[in-house]
């Protein structure tokens, strides 16, 4: 690699007494050690599962006549059992606390089990019909264990997979690229449904501090509840035309808490997503008031003039609070 | 030239590899402390989820106030709307200037933002003609603008579009000359990627810490143009698309078989290249472009159905990374496969999400065709999220 010469740098820094000898030492040394490619197989591990299941899902889809339902069942079932059992082997048991995973492997097995799990009742509910017409209950049933996995196994992409499926569940999508596109903001139930699993899934991150089980699990459960929170509490406002003002005024103090527990927490990630889905609420509701006073051309420049000066004062506001959060505090 | 001053820009180098090896356990957190108080920071970079949202608003602010102008001022002809074209540069870069001088803002999402606000405002005055468009005009404009905006901000991202407007600017100006001209393109393309990989090489190489970020973005890009130039379905559909040829998918080009050649082995020389020289930005350009390569491959020959593959594919990834996971678990040939150091709490967060996203299942409201497993294609999962 074509480092800058970094041994320069710390000699100089070792001049001035900034670093000891030991430190200069390390620093030097650094290029002699070995160098990590753990983030580079594990996304070839990522992406060779995500091959492997999709293909699976194809190849049984098109020969579900041909090879026989009851050995393929088996064989994702075994699959599945043995993924799981692989886990069970070397897990280290459950706490509260979080556990460390054994290695890249470990953390894919596991990933894996749980996708044929997903894959063995679907397919017997599609099949066999097990669980009738309670579609709800072929898919209850896997959220349930793969909930009970996050939580024993300590994963947090099975716990997001639980999370998804828990949406699925009550009828909305909830993963990221999806949330906007496949949910259906004309019906105004699923909003609902959405404001029900954003404020479940926010009560279980406050939960999980709380009550201090898993607690590095509270971002996972906060940041899927406070976007399909907001978008539905949006869908509903933009919805209703007659009570938009109720809903903003839900909005107006989901914001507000939001905002407190960022600011109380220093976390932009949730300070901006916050200030920014409130400000499309109250963007929204100036549109509506500035239409409402219309006055030929003036209402236009109102509008384009409240959006340049609330442009530059969120900056600022930005800005402020940057300033006031303290450095490195995380997400 | 440039708008920061160098030791404000030697500070942040020396903090910025002070963190880094803060992180790799070189050093103590108190002589990183130290550091900081030595070399203190005063060009203002805030946290990164806030430069988005600063970005975000730039774009609102610039524009409205852009509408705003457009509306006051009814421009209506050529002249008038190059005029406000103009206007809206000017204050775009004076704006720019200003917080750059007064706050110091160093990649701060407003000043990315209207960096790029300038060069789109400028650009955009050259489309606003009655006469044809020249694409070569606009490329040497761009070309200039944005090297301006490089050298004068060290800006990595201005750096990379100077770069592909050269590029451009190269293509259009030589596929001038004739017939030889643009069958020869492709190599031309490639000669020019490497001579600038080479020169961008040998600039990292001198203390020109100031633009080193800049140095290595070109190099990274160079590498994926010299891929693309020799690439054969680049080559030919370019071609077929540029010069009317109307070839159909089964028609051959001149030379196709030099472009097989590059497309096929250029990828594994990146890697293993990348693994002699322990060299990340090779192995992980490499390893991308494999799978370009096999897409290239599969859309003139289709081998075997696409979900064999995938099932090949993905037993080869599976063992191939179990294999190296284990074989490195003890450092060999200076590669591990352990995590030396703690993840970062960030890159779990965002595994986590992608996991979500490729493995998402259908809502329950009767859908009889719910079907587990992955429902999706690959993720753009990068080498380092």
């Amino acid at each position: 690699m074509y480092i800058f010469p970094k041994w320069s740098l710390f000699t100089k820094l070792h001049n001035e007494g900034l670093i000891s000898d030991i430190e200069l030492d390390n620093v030097i040394q650094q290029k002699n050690k070995a160098v990590s490619v753990y983030y580079d197989l594990r996304t070839l591990l990522y992406l060779g599962i995500v091959l492997l299941t999709t293909a699976i899902g194809i190849v049984i889809y098109q020969n579900i006549d041909t090879i026989g339902h009851t050995v393929l069942l088996l064989l994702i079932g075994i699959a599945g059992i043995s993924c799981f059992g692989y886990c069970i082997k070397h897990s280290k048991g459950y706490t509260n606390k979080k556990i460390d995973s054994p290695d890249s492997w470990y953390d894919y097995i596991l990933l894996l089990g749980c996708l044929l799990l997903l894959t063995f009742t679907g397919y017997i509910q599609f099949q066999y019909n097990v669980f009738g017409n309670r579609w709800g209950l072929a898919l209850f049933l896997p959220m349930v264990i793969l909930f009970l996995a996050a939580y024993y196994f300590d994963h947090l992409g099975v716990l997001s997979l639980a999370i998804t499926n828990l949406a699925a569940w009550a009828g909305i999508s909830i993963t990221p690229l999806r949330i906007l596109k496949d949910n259906d903001f004309s019906n105004s139930q699923i909003m609902y449904v959405g404001v029900a699993v954003g404020l479940f899934l926010v009560a279980m991150s406050y939960i999980s501090i709380v009550k201090n089980i898993k607690v590095h699990f509270e971002f996972t459960y906060k940041n899927f509840g406070a976007h399909i929170l907001f978008i539905s509490l949006l869908a509903l406002m933009f919805y209703y035309d007659n009570i938009y003002l109720v809903w903003f005024i839900a909005l107006a103090i989901v914001t507000f808490l939001f905002f407190k527990d960022a600011v109380r927490k220093n976390s932009f990630y949730f300070l901006v997503i916050t200030l920014l889905y409130g400000y499309v609420a109250v963007s929204y509701l100036v549109v509506r008031l500035v239409a409402l006073v219309d006055f030929d051309m003036g209402g236009i420049y109102m509008g384009i003039l409240y959006f340049i000066l609330s442009g530059i004062g969120l900056i600022r506001l930005f800005i402020y609070y940057n300033k006031i959060f303290k450095k490195h505090a995380g997400v | 030239m440039q708008a920061y001053s160098k030791s404000d820009l030697f500070n942040k180098y020396v903090t910025e590899q002070a963190t880094d090896a803060l992180q790799t356990n070189g050093i103590s957190s108190e002589s990183h402390i130290k550091i900081f108080a030595a070399y203190p920071v005063r060009l203002y970079t805030p946290n990164y989820f806030i430069r988005i949202a600063l970005g975000i608003l730039t774009i609102i602010a610039v524009l409205f106030s852009g509408l705003l102008l457009w509306l006051l001022t009814s421009a209506s002809s050529t002249a008038g709307i190059i005029t406000m074209l103009i206007i809206l540069t000017a204050v775009c870069y004076a704006t720019l200037e200003f917080f750059v001088r007064n706050k110091k803002y160093y990649n701060a999402g407003v000043d990315n933002i209207l960096m790029l606000m300038t060069l789109i405002f400028f650009t955009s005055t050259f489309f606003v003609t009655d006469f044809e468009i020249s694409w070569i005009a606009i490329s040497l404009i761009g070309l200039l603008i944005s090297l301006w905006l490089t050298a004068r901000f060290t800006d990595a991202f201005m750096a990379v579009i100077s770069y592909c407007s050269l590029l451009i600017l190269v293509f259009l100006i030589y596929i001038k000359l004739g017939n030889f001209a643009k069958a020869s393109v492709p190599l031309v393309m490639m000669g020019l990627s490497a001579a600038v990989y080479f020169a961008m090489r040998k600039l990292m190489q001198r203390k020109a810490f100031t633009y080193h970020f800049c140095f290595k973005s070109i190099a990274l890009v160079s590498l994926i143009t010299f891929y693309a130039s020799g690439n054969y379905f680049v080559v030919k559909e370019l071609s077929n698309e540029m010069f009317n040829l109307q070839l159909t998918p089964h028609d051959s080009i001149p030379f196709g078989w030099l472009f097989w050649i590059f497309t096929i082995l250029i990828p594994p020389l990146y890697i293993v290249y990348g693994i002699i020289r322990k060299d990340f930005m090779f192995m992980r350009t490499g390893l991308g472009l494999i799978a370009v390569t096999i897409f290239t491959i599969k859309y003139y020959y289709a081998i075997l159905p696409a979900e064999i593959e995938m099932l090949v594919a993905g037993v080869i990834l599976v063992v191939i990374s179990y294999v190296l996971m284990k074989y490195l678990a003890t450092p060999k040939y200076g590669f591990t496969s352990v995590n030396l150091y703690p993840s970062k709490k960030e890159a779990l967060n965002v595994e986590a999400l992608i996991i979500a996203e490729t493995f998402n299942q259908q809502t329950a409201v009767g859908k009889p065709g719910l079907y587990g497993g992955g429902s999706g294609g690959g993720g753009g999962a990068s080498g380092d999220f």
